[in-house]
């Protein structure tokens, strides 16, 4: 997996990781809604049912960390390509810097 | 049962010095007023009026977002769906909080990185004039029926707690709202919606400390996650409230009712344009993209706080032995009735001015979204040669007339009101979302496929839902046909496949010209690619996928509820 992301072009790189990025944060949340449809684990956390503090507390808390892998990648490996590639096409300034006015 | 009348309750239900809410809710007023006032000297351009000249940060931003994307429910109506729909209704509301980090995800960075005001100016640019009048056009059909239940909700709070004619307390709540959007646009909005997050968060959360420490919760101190050992209680008065597969006014809730409820509650939301535009809003896409985390943050911290009040009351009603004595529908004024029990009069004006605050912000980010639609994108989609300070001038007359269109609907609201804005939900999944984020993924949709699509998804959902045609439905009753949870399960996976099938079929008919190789640069530029002849996202396979996967949705859709 590893080795083939390596190899992919930096678009497709782009839209792998929104997607297992996006499915991630869905499952996420979801989980606490499988654990009401498939069988709830039989365990408390902090005086409430699995899925319930799940729901609550563990889903929140696991999109955050999801999220900051996704916006590690995002905002440093692809990036760092997308400027490399800018400044091999025309030896100027990164395209993320032209847009918006401001340097990001 | 027949609704109880105000005092029939054995606890204190109103105010006995209305005085002090009203102080305590002028003084927020003068607060967000002042803020307007003080931001108004920025405004001197559409990119002010419309996105806070794009200057917002991470901070600002993440608890605008919330406080907009909370709104009045959060304290008038969530804790009587907890009570009344128990687990799953957690999972509905949890679904919300997926729908910011995916309009980032998905769409919100490359249109901020665009420079778009609205999606609908998206549109404009990736699929022409004619789409960009549809989706301007869905859009102010959305925001209408989203804002109309909070103005009426608004009006309902001055009207039970202040003891106002409803006409005057929506009339109120009109001029208040218009004059306050007017005023300031987007920057004074943005800057006061972090404020009214940050007022309602301590107005639930402070107060309920109290409260459980006066219940005895051994964890009044952090009431998000405090009241664990109220669990019992909650459990005694409703014992199947954490079982497994309950059923919600007749329907099994079952695996496709989550799924359904998952195109419904977590994509209609990412088409909801005054929540993209507040993405739109950040000061680059760095800070777009930092958004989330204060949004996840807070959002989810607000949320829980939210949650105890439905235990903490059940807990007291049944301490004063009045559990059976109030109907379920007055668990929307559970954080009032708690607040009136365990603190004084100043605290519940507080709390009210928190709620006031939750209907506001939200409000205000839907008038700013017809604003933007029409004095924005209508204008732009006909090439009306009009200056960037008439935009503006047409921006707050069309707040005006919003303001106004809503007040005179809201006299005499329509009876599916109270789900209507969970319903624009619906509309939103199937109209709006699959043009906006496969017209970011994919360079091979088009603008015959996205037209086709958003007709097809708004008019599907319209027919099938019961407030349009009661006769014609989707399969199911009650709550789940009234949301459009049923009517999704079709016009999500038909819209899918329009936006794909056509756009496809329309790339082989040389009389339509089209060439995926025109939104070349259009798509480099939004994913912040250079254009350097590179064919990005042209591929048609992940196409292809996706409507195969649409086939056996459409077919579990189209089966008996």
């Amino acid at each position: 997996m590893g080795i083939a992301l390596w190899y992919m072009q930096t678009h497709v790189k782009e839209a792998a990781a929104t997607l297992l990025g996006a499915g991630a944060l869905i499952a996420v949340i979801h989980g606490g809604i499988w654990f009401t449809l498939f069988g709830t684990p039989d365990f408390e956390v902090l005086g409430f049912p699995f899925h319930y503090f799940w729901l609550v507390a563990g889903g929140p808390t696991a999109m955050f960390i999801i999220y900051w892998g996704y916006y590690q990648f995002i905002s440093r490996t692809i990036q760092d390509e997308k400027d490399a590639m800018a400044t091999a096409a025309d030896g100027g300034q990164p395209v993320g810097v032209q847009e918006g006015g401001e340097a990001e | 049962m027949e609704a109880p009348e105000v005092g029939d309750y054995p606890f204190q239900e109103t105010f006995d010095m209305v005085l002090i809410p009203v102080l305590l809710i002028g003084i927020t007023f003068v607060a967000y007023f002042g803020i307007s006032w003080y931001l108004r000297s920025k405004v001197t351009s559409t990119d002010d009026y419309m996105v806070a000249g794009r200057t917002i940060g991470p901070f600002v931003n993440g608890s605008a977002i919330s406080a907009t994307w909370e709104s009045l429910a959060t304290f008038m109506g969530v804790i009587a769906l907890m009570v009344q729909v128990q687990v799953p209704f957690l999972a509905i509301w949890t679904n919300f909080l997926l729908s910011i980090p995916l309009i980032v995800i998905l769409y919100g960075q490359t249109l901020r990185r665009l420079g778009s005001y609205t999606p609908a100016t998206f549109c404009k640019e990736r699929y022409g004039n004619v789409m960009s009048v549809v989706m301007a056009l869905l859009i102010v059909f959305v925001m209408l029926m989203y804002a109309l239940g909070q103005f009426i909700g608004l009006a309902q709070i001055a009207e039970i707690l202040f003891g106002w004619d409803y006409n005057l307390a929506l009339a109120a709540i009109v001029i208040l709202v218009v004059g306050y959007v007017v005023i300031a646009g987007m920057w004074g909005v943005s800057y006061n919606a972090a404020l009214q997050f940050w007022l309602m968060l301590t107005a639930a959360f402070f107060p309920m400390m109290i409260v459980l420490h006066q219940l005895g919760s051994a964890g009044w101190f952090f009431p998000p996650l405090g009241y664990g050992d109220l669990t019992t209680e909650m459990t005694d008065f409703d014992p199947g409230f954490f079982d497994v597969n309950p059923e919600l006014q007749g329907v099994q809730i079952d695996l496709r009712w989550y799924v359904a409820m998952f195109f419904a509650m977590a994509l209609g939301p990412i088409g909801m344009p005054h929540l993209a535009q507040r993405i739109f809003t950040s000061r680059n896409v760095k800070a777009a993209q930092r958004t989330v985390f204060w949004f996840i943050f807070v959002s989810a911290l607000m949320f829980a706080t939210v949650y105890s009040v439905a235990f903490a009351g059940v807990l007291w009603l049944e301490q004063i032995g009045a559990s059976e004595e109030v109907a379920l529908a007055d668990f929307d004024k559970m954080i009032f009735y708690l607040n009136f029990a365990f603190n004084n009069e100043i605290v519940v004006g507080y709390v009210v001015a928190g709620a006031v605050a939750g209907g506001l912000s939200t409000v205000s980010g839907h008038m700013l979204a017809i604003s933007a639609a029409i004095a924005n994108d209508i204008i732009e989609a006909f090439n009306l040669d009009v200056t960037d300070d008439r935009k503006t001038q047409f921006g707050y007359l069309s707040v005006v007339a919003a303001g106004f269109i809503i007040g005179v609907i809201a006299l005499s609201p329509p009876a599916f009101l109270v789900v209507s804005i969970l319903w624009a939900f619906a509309i939103s999944a199937a109209a709006i979302t699959p043009v906006i984020v496969l017209g970011v993924w994919s360079a091979r949709v088009n603008r015959y496929g996205a037209i086709a699509s958003s007709i097809v998804g708004f008019f599907t959902i319209l027919i099938l839902s019961p407030h349009a045609f009661s006769s014609i439905g989707a399969g199911a009753e009650g709550l789940t046909a009234a949301l459009g949870i049923d009517a999704i399960m079709i016009g999500f996976p038909l819209a899918m496949l329009t936006l794909v099938i056509v756009s496809l079929v329309a790339e082989q008919i040389d009389s339509l010209a089209v060439d995926p190789e025109d939104n070349r640069a259009l798509i480099n530029e939004m994913h912040g690619y250079p254009d350097d002849g590179t064919e990005r996202f042209t591929s048609a396979v992940p196409l292809i996928i996706l409507a195969l996967l649409m086939l056996p949705i459409l077919y579990w859709g189209i089966q008996p509820w």
